[in-house]
């Protein structure tokens, strides 16, 4: 009779734990939700990314995958979220689980190729592409030159600067300093040794004058600079700067210097 | 009883799980081969591991050298040559094999034993330009020039990774003194990839010994510019050349938003060097 009596209570007690009851909190494992929950999740991060609101659309998949790690459509909505906010850096190794997941996944396949291109990895997302029968490989290959052409060719040109910065040029030291780099165009092969600290005496204290106070020294012969051992007269060094800067050129260096001094934050990494 | 039958049979019975259609089964050898070659590490581990989970009587080989590229591509070296040895002598004749050991053995600094595998691997499959690569890299240590001018030529047109062979082409000119060429060749490198420290770093050292100025580009930061002139000055030294490396050194001091602790110490011995 006990017995019976246990079974029945035992029996009750299961019942009554099973069965989903008003106002009692259900704790379950993540992994262990609905599939209706992951797919809502994924039919959201697809709405939220078409509207271009990346991060909630982020949040979205990254659930989905949460409830499914396998899912290639969440890892593919969490690699592409990624790309688009500009972390190709994360982006990578989504890209690369979903692929793990469907290989043969076109659309996949595709968005890697363009997180990759916009990563300036043309070669990469070529080959990848051309891995997936997406594009015809060898192409680009086919039209390289020679090891040896490339290096018998002349030398790449440099890349070309404004004048005005390569010839005259000013650089921020400290809050009170600036240093006036100036170069001649004999000295065009050594530019950057020929330097001169100009001081800007308690500007940055004394912000409401009307014109910055700058003492600069007349342009004198700088001390001799150190001679760069044989230069190659054929090199592409950067093109000559005036041997002396004109006035207008000064007057918008000042200006530069001004808007710098009124505007410290903005100078910051913005020096050569 | 008869109540606990009834409750029992009273509560719903749990959802059964949708009828799923059976996954095609992929051709992992060659997924994970093309992963690896394409530099997608995580993609290839990932698959591998499926691999193992679903594998048959026939990949046990397979998946040992898809196992021992892995190792090579995480760069336990020794783990790898390890595998692909012991693949090796079970008389397997597969050019990743012998391409895998031989890069492993260059790697750990034994390229003389390097250059008989990777001959044989380019022998059997000519196509595959890490191997032409690796054997450019063997010539090069044992200063067979033309060898391995040859050698990267060939890597060169089959690579979809011409940056690399570029600047491996690059130190190899470099080594035979020819520093005019090598940075050219790092210029175009650098055009390929124009981020990469290594190309950076490679083609201020090709100038330096050229006897050119090397030039900042405009996206250098100037503690990135500090310490390519501090790069360029170590170089100066090591060439004999100190009034050039004191320029150098000195400009990467001032010129630096932080302190360049390598800069400040090489112009300490030299100053110290003075009579």
């Amino acid at each position: 009779m006990n017995e019976k009596l246990m079974a029945v209570a035992l029996a009750v007690a299961v019942t009554a734990c099973s069965a989903p009851q008003k106002g009692v909190l259900s704790i379950r494992s993540v992994n262990q939700q609905p599939s209706g929950f992951a797919q809502d999740a994924l039919a959201r991060g697809d709405l939220l990314f078409s509207r271009g609101e990346y991060a909630l659309a982020l949040d979205a998949f990254r659930r989905a995958v949460r409830n499914d790690p396998t899912d290639a459509h969440g890892l593919n909505g969490v690699a592409i979220s990624y790309a688009a906010m500009g972390r190709h850096d994360l982006a990578r190794e989504f890209f690369e689980l979903a692929l793990s997941r469907a290989p043969q996944d076109a659309r996949i396949t595709r968005n890697f190729a363009r997180s990759l291109t916009a990563q300036g990895l043309k070669g990469e997302a070529d080959a990848l592409l051309a891995q997936a029968g997406a594009a015809p490989a060898g192409l680009a290959i086919a039209a390289r030159p020679t090891l040896a052409q490339l290096a018998s060719a002349a030398p790449v040109a440099a890349p070309v600067r404004p004048v005005q910065l390569t010839g005259v040029e000013l650089e921020r030291i400290s809050l009170g300093e600036v240093r006036l780099r100036t170069m001649d165009r004999a000295a065009s092969a050594e530019p950057q040794l020929k330097t001169r600290i100009v001081t800007v005496a308690g500007a940055q204290a004394r912000p409401e004058l009307s014109a910055p106070i700058v003492t600069v020294g007349l342009a004198e012969q700088a001390p001799p600079a150190p001679q760069l051992a044989s230069l190659d007269a054929g090199s592409a060094i950067p093109a000559a700067a005036p041997l002396q800067p004109n006035a207008q050129a000064h007057d918008r260096l000042f200006e530069r210097l001004w808007k710098s001094i009124m505007h410290p934050s903005g100078r910051k990494g913005a020096r050569g | 009883m008869i109540w606990a039958l009834l409750l029992a049979a009273a509560t719903p019975p749990a959802e059964a799980p949708p009828v799923m259609p059976p996954a095609p089964q992929l051709d992992y050898a060659r997924l994970v081969d093309e992963a690896i070659d394409g530099g997608r590490i995580i993609q290839a581990d990932a698959m591998l591991t499926q691999w193992r989970a679903q594998s048959q009587a026939g990949d046990v080989q397979p998946i040992e050298i898809a196992t021992a590229r892995m190792a090579l591509e995480k760069r336990r070296n020794e783990e790898a040559l390890a595998r692909f040895s012991a693949l090796g002598q079970g008389g397997l004749d597969d050019c990743r094999v012998d391409e895998g050991r031989g890069i492993a053995l260059l790697r750990l600094g034994r390229s003389p034993e390097a250059v008989d595998p990777l001959r044989h691997a380019v022998g059997a499959c000519a196509d595959r330009w890490r191997a032409w690569n690796a054997l450019a890299v063997a010539y090069d240590e044992t200063q067979s020039w033309a060898l391995s001018a040859a050698a990267y030529e060939r890597a060169f047109q089959l690579t979809n990774k011409p940056a690399q062979i570029l600047n491996n082409y690059g130190l190899s000119l470099l080594k035979q003194g020819q520093a005019a060429k090598a940075a050219v060749i790092f210029d175009r490198a650098r055009e390929l990839m124009p981020d990469d420290a290594r190309i950076i770093a490679n083609g201020d050292t090709a100038y330096v010994m050229a006897g050119q100025e090397i030039r900042r580009r405009p996206i250098d930061t100037a503690d990135e510019w500090a310490r390519r002139l501090n790069n360029a000055g170590q170089v100066a030294m090591r060439v004999g050349d100190l009034p050039l490396a004191q320029a150098y050194l000195s400009r990467a001091v001032t010129e630096a938003d932080s302190f360049v602790p390598e800069a400040a110490a090489a112009l300490a011995t030299m100053d110290a060097a003075k009579p």
